[in-house]
């Protein structure tokens, strides 16, 4: 048969593939998004912070 | 038979006019097909004629080009093969796409699975166990569903995907080269199978290679060549010769090539050959230098194993292998190769050919040592004996860095053919050289193996197709249950003979 | 029969001269073979806009130097993967070598040292101990895979804790008592920190150059030898190279030999990059290394794959973390997008398998 050693067995479409492509880059772009805004959202917070001590002193 | 009143209600099947191209070829011009209830139609050329590319665009796995084709008079187009299935249209490839570590029940149902209620989504294994056995006998096939299918032979396997096919309650089925895996008992049951279909009005599409099964089976012949609808005309007024004239464009005037070889002394000998693990027991013989010794018998004779077992990739038990006067123990691949053998498998696909590397990569990979320039290897050596490789098999490719996965199964064949020859081996263990193979390729192999024992090697060719065997082979040994029950000249030996023999142990 | 795969070789007018249909299939499979690439190439530019100082100088030596640190754990993990296997067990090793590299490295006088009566070894002997460390547990992964015939995620998975524990009891030793091991002797530092040349006031690190040799001694190994060759044929087909007359046995231990022997040159480098080797050193290390050679092409179809392309994949995930950074992305949700990177680049490779049947 086919050799295609850990992928041997697998019986997928084509287009069962391109959509798993598609969700799995969809995730890592998802992922990526929340780790910008996130990341933002901290130093808008580190702003924040530091605003509201620079106020106390 | 009102046949000629009832012509157009007839017909089951119509391709009309269908084009396919690909990029640089025009692989299907203005192809014909007409498929009438309740025949067989055999489908028949060359590889590379557009036979499967005919089947895909049927199919829906390619999109055609150009044409129509029209399912009992409707018009259809099919994008994929599930759709085709569900229209009537059915296919037993020629390779198994069955999911080998689940049953025969499993494998018949792969989709469609029956429930338990209508409403419930479980499966009812009973309900799957029933149908399956009922459809099993009803085409006489005498099977356990519950059998996994990886502990059946070939054969068998095959026979639960014609199974398969007829359980979609098909009118059309396609045989791919139904017949390469089966022995004469079973291509029977294939053909009784077929006039059960063919009774019930089915419209059976038969490709295959074996000209005396077409002209058997089939009602209705129709020969592609080159993309092209050569012919189409009815079995009874064709001969096989001029069906190969027709798929080759020329005279064919021999199916095998003069025999010229002078045969020499006593060259190899093996003496009570017994596996560990297979059935093999006890076979002796002896071969000579130049001289081409076939290998007969049912499937699961021995014959495989008898390779296997000279060529050390199967365990033996005793038995004695002597070259040239030498003791050859060959007790692995890697002996045999330095003791002069060579062994072309089986099935290529898998356990010959490397389908990922290129054509290079293929040819040189038993023969690293010789391409070495101090620590490193040599591309320059090594694309030298590819190109040799290629010159002397008359393989048909673009280039060396051509993946081989992408050749033809007769040009795959040479490349392993070529793999073997950079060995410089003295004995050649051929495992159904020709199996798959169109009848050109199979002219041009046959040839080899004559220029090879003319050049004083010793062939064993095993083969499961009787002409092939007495028509280039030499001498003949016969195999039975294991164990060596004739040997025959090929020159004199009838069918029958060779039959009588393998049956004796069966 | 045969199959008529007829694709162009991709020339661009051929291109043109194509049907829709066809036209269409090679863009798709372009754009769904790389689809890797182009998401990294979109965050490249993203990320550079936002934060122009990713591309600076010292940010790309720093990339440039990360990459060259994680190399040659990944090169080794490649032949396993090429052989349709798998590795875990490559960063605890990693771990050990580092902690081995330390401990026998550090200075004559440093009151925590593990073993006070030591001076300080020589370099050379060091590595080739690590070396051996690492050549050991590659035979013995090898070993199980080949002979007995056990799955090498399994094989891996137990020598990986086995090498924990190890670890574990290592550090115990001596005067250390499980602490971290630092005070590295200045010899080994410099070997391996010390700066090679300076660029526009950057220094470019010594194992910069170390991890270039290594690379190029990969690449005439798996080009130009037939070890090479073999291992190929070996994950094509390994039936096919059994009966070509490959030394399949061989073949499989020296690729996991090999593996090893580069988890102890990347241990050794490690010991003094990060100076404080402890249990915890090389944790995880393999899910890089193996995410790095899956997007740089090395499938787990088994007998392809390139050493440019483990190059690109390792270098590719390093700029991501890098610019993740300097995006102030939390280390929290890093680990949440190499997971997401790992998957995204097995659905590619598994689609690049499938679209060639």
């Amino acid at each position: 048969m086919n050799n295609g050693g850990l992928y041997k067995n697998v019986k997928m479409t084509l287009a069962t593939a391109n959509f798993m492509v598609l969700v799995a880059i969809g995730l890592l772009v998802f992922c990526f998004c929340i780790a910008v805004v996130s990341a933002e959202k901290t130093s808008a917070e580190i702003a924040d912070e530091s605003h509201s001590i620079a106020d106390f002193n | 038979m009102n046949k000629k009143n009832n012509k157009n209600s007839d017909i089951l099947l119509r391709m009309e006019n269908i084009d396919k191209n690909f990029p640089g070829v025009k692989a299907l011009d203005g192809v014909l097909l007409t498929v009438r209830k309740g025949t067989v139609h055999a489908l028949m050329g060359e590889n590379g004629a557009g036979k499967s590319t005919l089947m895909k665009c049927l199919f829906g796995v390619y999109a055609k080009d150009g044409g129509k084709i029209f399912l009992e008079g409707r018009e259809v187009s099919f994008r994929n093969s599930k759709e085709a299935l569900e229209n009537g249209v059915a296919m037993v490839h020629q390779e198994l796409n069955q999911a080998l570590k689940r049953s025969v029940m499993e494998n018949m149902w792969l989709g469609r699975f029956p429930k338990v209620a209508r409403f419930l989504p479980f499966t009812s294994e009973k309900k799957m166990y029933d149908e399956t056995k009922k459809l099993l006998s009803e085409l006489h096939i005498n099977v356990d569903p519950r059998t996994v299918m990886a502990k059946m032979p070939v054969s068998q396997r095959q026979m639960v995907e014609i199974a398969k096919a007829v359980s979609y309650d098909s009118k059309i089925i396609v045989f791919d080269e139904p017949t390469s895996s089966l022995t004469e008992t079973e291509v029977e049951h294939l053909f009784r199978i077929i006039n059960m279909l063919r009774d019930r009005g089915c419209g059976i599409i038969y490709i295959s290679h074996k000209m005396e099964e077409i002209l058997r089976i089939s009602d209705e012949v129709t020969v592609m060549r080159d993309g092209k609808h050569i012919a189409t005309k009815s079995a009874k007024e064709i001969t096989m010769d001029e069906i190969i004239r027709l798929m080759v464009g020329r005279e064919l005037t021999n199916r095998y090539p003069e025999k010229a070889h002078e045969i020499g002394e006593e060259w190899l000998k093996v003496e009570g050959l017994t596996a560990e693990y297979t059935r093999l027991n006890d076979v002796s013989f002896t071969a000579r230098k130049g001289e081409i010794l076939g290998v007969a018998g049912l499937d699961g004779s021995g014959r495989t194993e008898l390779l296997e077992n000279i060529f050390g990739i199967s365990a033996r038990r005793s038995g004695k292998i002597t070259l040239d006067g030498k003791e050859a123990r060959n007790r692995n691949a890697r002996e045999s190769i330095r003791n002069g053998f060579a062994l072309l498998t089986e099935e290529r696909r898998a356990t010959g050919i490397f389908g990922i590397l290129d054509i290079l990569e293929n040819t040189s990979i038993s023969s690293l040592d010789r391409y070495r320039t101090g620590l490193f290897l040599s591309k320059k050596k090594m694309r030298e004996s590819t190109k040799w490789s290629i010159e002397a098999m008359r393989i048909k490719t673009p280039n060396q860095e051509t993946k081989i996965r992408s050749l033809s199964g007769g040009n795959q064949q040479k490349v392993i053919l070529g793999r073997w020859l950079l060995t410089e081996p003295e004995v050649l263990l051929l495992d159904e050289p020709t199996r798959g193979i169109d009848v050109g390729a199979k002219y041009e192999i046959y040839q080899l193996i004559l220029d090879l024992a003319a050049k004083g090697k010793t062939v064993i060719m095993v083969s499961s197709e009787m002409p092939e065997l007495l028509g280039v082979c030499d001498r003949i040994i016969v195999m039975s249950g294991g164990r060596k029950a004739g040997e025959v000249d090929a020159k004199t030996a009838t069918q029958e003979e060779i039959m009588t023999l393998a049956a004796k142990y069966a | 029969m045969s199959d008529n795969s007829i694709m162009p070789q991709g020339k661009f007018s051929a291109f043109r001269e194509l049907p829709g249909k066809d036209r269409k299939r090679i863009l798709t499979d372009a754009l769904f073979n790389n689809a890797m690439y182009i998401i990294i190439a979109f965050a490249i530019i993203f990320i550079t806009i936002r934060v122009p100082a990713f591309l600076s100088l010292s940010s790309v030596v720093n990339i440039i130097s990360l990459t060259a640190s994680k190399l040659p754990i990944a090169l080794g993990i490649a032949g396993c993967i090429v052989l349709t296997g798998t590795d875990i067990s490559a960063g605890r090793a990693v771990g050990l070598t580092a902690c081995v590299s330390a401990s026998l490295l550090q200075i004559a006088g440093y009151p925590n040292k593990m073993f006070p009566d030591l001076g300080v070894m020589p370099l050379w002997a060091v590595f080739l101990i690590v070396i051996a460390i690492g050549a050991v547990v590659g035979l013995v992964n090898g070993f199980f895979v080949a002979k007995f015939k056990l799955h090498p995620f399994i094989v891996t998975l137990s020598t990986q804790l086995i090498i924990f524990g190890t670890i574990l009891m290592y550090l115990m030793i001596g005067t250390n008592n499980g602490q971290t091991l630092s005070g590295l002797d200045e010899s080994y530092t410099d070997f391996i920190r010390g700066t090679l040349f300076t660029i526009g006031g950057v220094a470019v690190p010594k194992y910069i150059l170390y991890s270039l040799i290594i690379t190029i001694l990969m690449w005439i190994i798996w080009n130009k030898t037939k070890f090479g060759k073999n291992m190929f044929a070996v994950g094509s087909n390994e039936e096919a190279a059994n009966v070509s007359g490959v030394n399949v046995f061989l073949t499989i231990v020296s690729v996991f030999i090999l593996a090893g022997i580069m988890y102890g040159i990347t241990g050794f480098i490690e010991g003094a990059r990060i100076a404080s080797s402890s249990a915890s050193t090389g944790i995880n290390y393999e899910s890089d290394a193996i995410a790095a050679c899956v997007i740089g092409g090395v499938s787990f179809v088994g007998g392809t794959g390139k050493i440019s392309g483990v190059v690109i994949g390792v270098f590719l995930l390093q700029i991501i973390f890098v610019g993740l950074n300097f995006l102030s992305v939390s280390a929290n949700m890093l680990y949440i997008i190499k997971g997401a990177i790992i998957l995204a680049a097995c659905a590619v490779d598994m689609r690049k398998y499938l679209a060639r049947k």
